[in-house]
């Protein structure tokens, strides 16, 4: 599904969150937002997802005006991941991460053999299979927030919106979940997380950089996040350079205080 | 924090708790002033005590007992299953509706509808302008529930529930009529007055939308996640929140006309099962409804024979019992 931002500015109680942003994804394409606090990378996602409406602008899903699109419409669109997770609930891994079926329930089309597949499949993918059972109350930070993603997986929807999807996971849940995000490009979804994470985004396809409300940059990892560019936006020094691993960037508070701008 | 239990055992404890409604239910016919045989009343359930069917013993069985011991019932299954809902949709276990003030302002409604119309005679009024009272309070509480927030809601709950049991009380002072009940029926409920046709027209309201509010279940499941978690999964929060409280306020409103005010039903059933039962409101609402249909025919029969042949308010009996219960669970237990 193509996802298109068309000069939208977000307006509330008089104060711009977000400024004359246009984006255009294509099917298949990973993009990460990236940006220092308050740049409006969450709000650009729930304006992406629908959840608010632009004050001015539009955002088409193909050719489709989101704000035209009903409540269920919307659920089987996008799946979209809250950066903050409830953290009382007496439900189990496996009833949470069902909930992603939700938008389903009444459509004939669909069995409850493919809703089984989709949360099994989800589970596994989170690695939750052997503690699906437990209430999610009583689970780690990290615990939640794979079960939070997966039943974002099993809402199995073209556009997946995700809000700091690794911020807490450990490392190696944190690359799981990056290899998810690469597997649902390939086939076919588009993928946007708003991430802290600078290094995360080098390997996104596109990357946009937020500054106050409007896009600072928008491209490849190589064409955004480039020091000069960084270290103005986050008002702090930070050096990029290639990856001494592996091909790509890697980006890092400088040891050089005196570039601080 | 009990994992929803396996399909065999929830099996068992609806079996148990049917069974068990229906021992309490058969125990509450043969206990009051007038004291029925249990094989009077098995007699008259197999239809072998027919021929004796205008002796004094059918007569209070059929005419008076039965119809106060199904009130119970249903009163108790409105409350229960009244009392998940609201602790769902407000996200708190303190939420009730006599907590939140739902009962106080269908009150106000039911006391308009009995000084209107005798309610024995024609008990539609009541149950219709308590039932609009109770879900005009219930849009109106969620008009404000995005902004608010649990706690502020249910704390302005008390406070509106306290303002209208006062006008209620002044409306009843003033009005004087034999049409309306005592003010005490208002603050603590009570079947004494429970006639077949006000069972009857209240059932026909309650059942239909205590069924509409658990085909809500699976939605209000997600309002764990959220409001705007349930939205993004398809819920239609800012519609079906208004629907289901407003459902609630018909419930109460025609609980209330059957009952009268009675508290503590709809906070200590839930906090019961949810343990037993687990949190999905598909098969909470009927356990809470069977629960609730149990610990009102006890608490109606204990207020009609502790004192016999007087009778103590039925939420005097909640209140003793479940105040005290309901407090001592929620010290032992962490909040759910």
């Amino acid at each position: 599904m193509r996802v298109s931002a068309a000069d939208v500015r977000y307006v509330t109680n008089g104060v711009k969150l977000i400024c004359d942003v246009s984006l255009d994804l294509a099917p298949g394409e990973l993009v990460a937002i990236v940006g220092p606090n308050g740049a409006g990378k969450s709000t650009l996602l729930r304006l992406l997802a629908g959840d608010l409406r632009p004050s001015h602008g539009a955002i088409a899903y193909d050719t489709v005006d989101v704000s035209t699109l009903r409540v269920r419409e919307l659920a089987t669109s996008r799946a979209f991941l809250e950066q903050r997770q409830a953290e009382d609930i007496m439900f189990t891994v496996g009833e949470v991460v069902e909930m992603g079926r939700y938008p389903y329930r009444n459509d004939d089309s669909i069995g409850p053999d493919e809703d089984r597949r989709a949360v099994i499949g989800a589970l596994e993918a989170l690695d939750l299979v052997a503690i699906k059972q437990r209430s999610v109350a009583s689970l780690s930070g990290g615990e939640r927030q794979r079960t939070a993603i997966a039943r974002t997986l099993a809402q199995e929807a073209p556009l997946v919106l995700l809000d700091e999807p690794t911020t807490a996971l450990d490392i190696g849940h944190q690359e799981m979940a990056f290899g998810i995000m690469r597997s649902l490009g390939t086939r076919g979804r588009t993928v946007v997380a708003a991430l802290h994470d600078l290094n995360m985004a080098t390997a996104f396809d596109q990357v946009v950089l937020l500054h106050r409300g409007g896009v600072a940059a928008c491209g490849t990892a190589e064409d955004v996040l480039n020091a000069r560019r960084l270290t103005e936006v986050y008002q702090y020094p930070i050096e990029v350079v290639q990856h001494p691993l592996r091909p790509g960037l890697l980006v890092l508070p400088s040891t050089d205080r005196s570039a601080h701008p | 924090m009990t994992p929803e239990p396996s399909p065999a055992r929830l099996a068992v404890w609806f079996g148990v708790g049917i069974v068990l409604l229906g021992v309490t239910m058969l125990g509450a016919l043969t206990l009051g002033a007038f004291s029925i045989s249990a094989g009077d009343v098995f007699g008259w359930i197999v239809g072998s005590g027919s021929d004796t069917s205008d002796s004094a013993t059918y007569r209070v069985l059929t005419s008076i007992r039965l119809p106060r011991v199904l009130a119970a019932a249903a009163f108790g299954a409105a409350l229960g299953s009244v009392g998940v809902v609201l602790q769902g949709t407000y996200r708190t276990p303190l939420a009730d509706a006599h907590i939140l003030g739902y009962s106080s302002a269908a009150g106000v409604g039911a006391a308009l509808g009995f000084a209107v119309t005798p309610v024995a005679a024609f008990p539609v009024v009541p149950v219709v302008l308590a039932a609009a009272a109770g879900a005009g309070f219930g849009i109106a509480a969620a008009a404000l529930r995005a902004r608010a927030g649990s706690e502020r809601l249910v704390l302005a709950g008390v406070a509106f529930g306290f303002a209208m049991l006062a006008w209620t009380g002044l409306f009843v002072l003033i009005v004087d009529s034999p049409r309306v009940p005592t003010f005490v029926f208002f603050v603590f409920g009570s079947l004494s007055g429970t006639t077949w046709k006000t069972l009857v027209v209240a059932t026909l309201v309650l059942a239909p939308s205590v069924f509409a509010l658990w085909r809500y279940g699976p939605g209000l499941d997600l309002l764990v996640l959220g409001d705007r978690e349930a939205r993004s999964l398809g819920f239609d929060t800012r519609r079906m929140i208004p629907a289901v409280v407003a459902i609630v306020g018909i419930v109460v409103g025609a609980s209330v006309v059957l009952g009268g005010v009675v508290g503590f039903i709809g906070l200590l059933i839930p906090f019961l099962l949810r343990p037993i039962i687990g949190p999905s409101h598909r098969l909470l609402i009927p356990a809470a409804a069977i629960g609730g249909a149990i610990a009102v025919v006890v608490a109606d029969t204990l207020a009609r024979t502790v004192a016999a042949p007087s009778e103590i308010p039925l939420g005097l009996i909640t209140a003793a019992v479940g105040g005290p219960f309901l407090g001592w669970l929620l010290l032992k237990r962490a909040p759910t």
